[in-house]
């Protein structure tokens, strides 16, 4: 039988004492959705689980300027913050369709991140925002991009003793929309066969001034689609351009063909839904512009 | 119509206030004292020979009670149809999933621990996974001590099936494929068995208490009065707890652990070695004149058994001639094998074969109607079975709404209005149309029929039991209201006993949609029988004539007197009327006219037949092959429906089982292993994946059934994988011959023709 203790630190000063004390004996348990299902299918457990939702100051979203979430955040409070809505659509979306109802209730977006599967539904949306990730361990803090953080199926770039603290999304200019689009076989309670998120700035002229799209499930880590990206930018929407864009997504995409998929229709997906997904990223930064 | 109190009225279901409120006491909830809980090792290889088993390791960790093996337990075959099975696997294995030995420990974590040290030394030995290569003479043979893998064979002829050829104006053949569908109940498999000397107990989820009882005493050699079932609620069974092998594991290792054990199984293992679908590959041929009427109807059906055969043999008898009665044919010819394969069991699932034989069918009605230029509602109108009717295999057709069904079907869903109409959206509408029997002799060739007591107690509430069982089906609700009715006592004064063999009279059990017929005519039965003893002691006490009395509302009235006594009066007088005898009527009820079919499959089968229409509407996206199912419309005939609101919920459940049997669920092989044994990858439909769902009463009275009621359960799914197909044709057309028709497949199936010219959009 699987037996840990769980550890329930109140402040971030006592977690990262915990994990420094229990250092190579204990994980952090963020929601436990993932990880107590490892445990139920035979993958050790460690001695200890920090429940790093029981602090605070990481379990909370912080707007001023830009928009700061605690990683114990779970994911119907990412999926409904007002202002996340409003300026990150994408991540609201991401976050609001993994699972059912009582996970996204038990689930955390740190958790989602560090648990690092292909195809989690927040890492396209974070990896599209240029979300950093901040760190810290008795040692110090830091912070990377989150592109850097997602280091293969499973891996994250934690060191032992560190905690994600704070997950950072920039502040947006005006005429700026977002999606998040998925694949799945079923309207919910699925995974993503392919994830797909745009963010799109306009320039007061309409052209596109800023563009990134990002893939979840098609890789080993969610990808940016730079070619895509750089051929969009500078451009007034088209539906050719989009075409054009969703075909270089498509050839970039490296999928793995499983029960879920064949790689070849994995493909297939990513160009159709990056096509959508620019078209509908383009006409939320419209309306986006117009509602002011 | 006739006026009822209760009979057509939406009462609750009896134990819905147990189920809801958390109460209500599944297998897995079970307890008894001083019980072990077990887990079961299962072979990791398709086919291999059991070179040496070692439970030394595994005894000796704390906790662990007892290991049973093929080594000391009765090692006798058995099986509900062939004696293929054993409780252990001895010298070989035969799938992924087999039981090899099962550990009876104080916990089900100390148990599991104890099955990873159990070493057994395996030497691997070919297998074969294809029915048509398990069909080769060369092929690998998955039973050593068998000739052949063809388990089951059967050829039929009925008319002059070249002449209906040779009559025919256009005659079209395909071959469809059908997968495996496992039944995604929410309770898995498990039971709880306990041994007093020679005596045995079983508590499980089981449908059939009367094919589990044969089994268990053959495997276990005991004799019939030594076995005991009592059936615990059922977390769903859709046939898949109709006959399930861990009832007699828990026994086995109950018997080897001396004490009370409890197995349940893990979501994967159920889905791995339980009986889902029974795959088929149908060539079908049939031939129609230029009207539209079908002339032959020729199919060849290769099966796939798995590794032992449960009920396959039945199902695939039912793929093979029950369809057949749906239409007004005369010249059929059917072949069709069961064969063995290194893969999981099949066996019962809602509908049995039919609804596989259905999707052939009712395909290639569309293409032939397409073919003549006839309208497809106008193809199954004119050749629809009517009531009346013999049909070509001997079925007698007392009552069929068949026709009534198309056409309200049709008219409901804006059938003229949308046809062939939607195709720049690429939207279509499709219909299927179906049969079932209410009961089937075939899977009670010693007599069908059914069997009831109907207790009344001092206060005037009143019992009643029977060895149907209720597996959330609704089957006690509909035994109570029946009692109710003829007892003209409050719905809610009726208790239904949970089945026990002990106690019970004969019952086939839950199985071939039989419950409502022969149950509910027992149980009127026997209400009539109670009747007639509260009239006796009303008669005594009043020293009147029988005749004088009525009973009116739960009141028994002399009509001369005008003296009133309760049924609770009455029920105690007749204890001390008779001297200690319960006021108690027994209902037997025969199913007249029933055969058992002969050689050829020839004879009337079922005292009732239930017909529907399905129709489906889609939209297809042409850019990624999905399907969004946008209503479903059904019209059945059920005869006179006892619970309209169980209807329903019978209907939609059947829908949501039968669109994702047409658009979604497999289990996926890999070299004889499930490769999505979970719900992560094995998708049932959720809420959201279920479209507006339209049901239609279209029955009326059937001479036979209770109130006139017919069969609704399996009836429920099998014309809609069909309508979905034929819709997805209306759409695109595109005509997709294998389940599950997959977003990928219809990408597939678009890109292709787009490339040869012929898919324009």
């Amino acid at each position: 039988m699987t037996k840990y203790s769980i550890l329930t630190p109140t402040g971030l000063d006592e977690a990262l004492e915990l994990l420094e004390k229990h250092s190579g004996n204990i994980k952090p348990l963020a929601g436990g959705t993932d990880l107590l299902i490892d445990f139920r299918y035979g993958k050790p457990a460690p001695e200890f689980l920090l429940d790093i939702t029981c602090i605070p100051e990481l379990n909370r979203v912080k707007v001023n300027g830009d928009i700061r979430i605690g990683p114990a955040t779970n994911l119907t409070d990412v999926s409904q913050s007002n202002e996340i809505k409003s300026w990150y659509a994408m991540l609201a979306e991401g976050a609001g369709c993994v699972g059912s109802y009582q996970i996204r209730n038990l689930a955390t977006i740190g958790g989602n991140i560090c648990n690092a599967v292909p195809s989690a539904d927040t890492a396209p949306p974070l990896l599209a925002a240029d979300a950093s990730v901040k760190m810290r361990s008795k040692a110090g803090e830091r912070t990377m991009p989150v592109a850097a953080f997602f280091l293969g199926p499973r891996k994250n770039a934690l060191q032992p003793g560190e905690l994600v603290t704070e997950i950072e999304l920039p502040t947006l200019k005006e005429r700026t929309g977002s999606i998040y689009k998925r694949y799945t076989h079923r309207k919910a309670l699925d995974l993503a066969v392919v994830g797909v998120a745009v963010q799109l700035t306009l320039t007061p002229s309409l052209e596109i001034e800023n563009v990134a799209v990002a893939l979840g499930a098609v890789a080993p880590v969610p990808l940016r689609v730079e070619a895509a990206e750089k051929l969009l930018v500078g451009n007034p929407y088209s539906e050719e351009l989009a075409e054009e864009a969703a075909e270089l997504a498509k050839k970039f995409a490296k999928p793995i063909s499983d029960v879920r998929s064949s790689a070849e229709y994995r493909q297939k997906i990513v160009r159709v839904f990056v096509k959508r997904s620019i078209a509908e990223a383009h006409q939320r930064a419209i309306s986006a512009r117009s509602g002011e | 119509m006739d006026d009822f109190s209760i009979i057509g009225k939406n009462v609750p279901y009896t134990d819905a206030k147990e189920k809801i409120t958390g109460k209500a006491i599944y297998a897995a909830d079970f307890r008894l004292p001083t019980m072990l809980h077990g887990k079961i090792l299962r072979s990791p290889y398709p086919s291999a020979k059991i070179v040496h088993i070692d439970t030394t390791k595994a005894e000796r960790l704390p906790g662990v009670h007892s290991i049973a093996t093929a080594f000391n337990t009765p090692g006798t075959k058995f099986g509900p149809t062939k004696s293929d099975e054993r409780l252990f696997a001895k010298e070989r294995v035969h799938y992924i999933g087999d039981d090899v030995a099962a550990v009876a420990a104080i916990d089900v974590d100390t148990a599991k621990e104890a099955l990873g040290l159990i070493e057994v030394e395996y030497e691997i030995l070919p297998a074969v996974f294809d029915p048509f290569e398990a069909m080769q003479p060369n092929a690998p043979i998955v039973h050593e001590d068998m000739e052949t893998n063809v388990c089951h064979h059967i050829e039929l002829h009925r008319g002059d099936i070249q002449r209906g050829f040779d009559e025919a104006f256009v005659i079209h053949e395909e071959r469809y494929y059908l997968q495996h569908q496992y039944q995604a109940y929410i309770e898995t498999n498990g039971a709880t068995a306990a041994w007093q000397g020679d005596r045995l107990t079983v508590w499980a989820p089981i449908q059939t208490a009367r094919i589990l009882a044969t089994v268990i005493c053959d495997a276990f050699g005991i004799p019939r009065g030594s076995f005991r079932f009592l059936q615990t609620y059922i977390g769903g069974g859709f046939g898949g707890k109709a006959y399930q092998r861990v009832c007699l594991i828990t026994a086995a290792l109950a018997r080897v652990a001396g004490a009370p054990v409890q197995i349940i199984l893990d979501r994967e293992e159920d889905m791995e070695s339980t009986l889902p679908r029974v795959p088929m590959f149908i060539d079908l041929k049939m031939g129609v004149t230029k009207e539209g009427y079908i002339t032959a109807k020729d199919a060849k059906i290769v099966a796939d058994n798995g590794a032992y055969t449960a009920m396959g043999v039945v199902v695939v008898d039912t793929a093979s001639t029950r369809v057949d009665s749906l239409y007004r044919l005369s010249n059929v010819h059917v072949i069709a094998d069961l064969v063995y394969t290194n893969k999981v069991p099949t066996g019962m699932f809602r509908g049995f074969g039919n609804p596989q034989a259905h999707f052939a069918v009712e395909s290639m009605m569309d293409t032939l109607a397409e073919k003549l230029g006839i309208d497809s509602a106008e193809i199954r109108l004119k050749n629809a079975t009517r009531t009346g009717d013999v049909t070509v295999h001997g079925w007698k057709i007392d009552s069929c709404g068949l026709s009534d069904s198309i056409r309200v079907a049709a008219k409901a869903s804006g059938w003229v209005e949308k046809r062939g109409k939607q195709k720049e959206k690429a939207r279509g509408i499709g219909m299927a149309c179906g049969l079932h029997v209410s009961g089937n002799r075939a899977i009670a060739p010693a007599g069908d029929g059914a069997s009831s007591q109907v207790r009344i107690h001092e206060d005037g509430s009143v019992h009643v039991a029977t060895s149907e069982g209720d597996i959330g089906q609704g089957a006690n609700t509909i035994f109570a209201q029946i009692a109710a009715e003829v007892l003209s006592v409050p719905y809610d004064t009726v208790y239904v006993d949970p089945l026990d063999t002990d106690v019970t009279y004969f019952g086939v059990g839950a199985g071939a949609s039989r419950v409502t017929m022969m149950g509910g005519n027992a149980v009127k039965a026997g209400a009539l029988a109670a009747r007639e003893r509260l009239i006796d002691a009303a008669a005594d006490r009043w020293e009147c004539k029988r005749s004088d009395i009525v009973l009116v509302k739960g009141i028994l009235v002399n009509q001369i007197t005008e003296a009133e006594m309760t049924i609770g009066e009455a029920a105690t007088h007749y204890i001390g009327m008779t001297g200690g005898s319960r006021l108690m009527g027994e209902g037997f009820f025969r199913a007249e006219g029933v055969v058992v079919p002969d050689k050829t499959k020839y004879g009337n089968i079922s005292l009732a037949y239930s017909f529907a229409t399905h129709v489906a509407e889609v939209e297809v996206d042409l850019e990624t092959g999905q399907v969004e199912i946008l209503k479903m419309t059904a019209a059945h005939d059920s005869g006179r429906v006892i619970n309209p609101r169980a209807f329903e919920g019978q209907v939609e459940g059947g829908l949501a089982m039968g669109i994702w049997y047409g658009v979604g669920e497999q289990l996926v092989f890999d070299k004889g292993r499930v490769l999505n044994p979970t719900f992560t990858d094995y998708k049932v439909p959720t809420i959201r994946d279920i479209p507006k769902l339209e049901v239609h009463i279209v029955g009326k009275e059937d001479p036979n059934g209770p109130f006139g009621a017919k069969s609704v359960g399996e009836m429920a799914m099998v014309p809609t994988a069909p309508a979905i197909a034929n819709a997805i044709y209306d759409a695109i057309g595109i005509r997709f011959t294998e389940l599950p028709i997959t977003p990928e497949k219809i990408l597939k199936a678009i890109e292709e023709r787009r490339k040869n010219g012929s898919f324009q959009r």
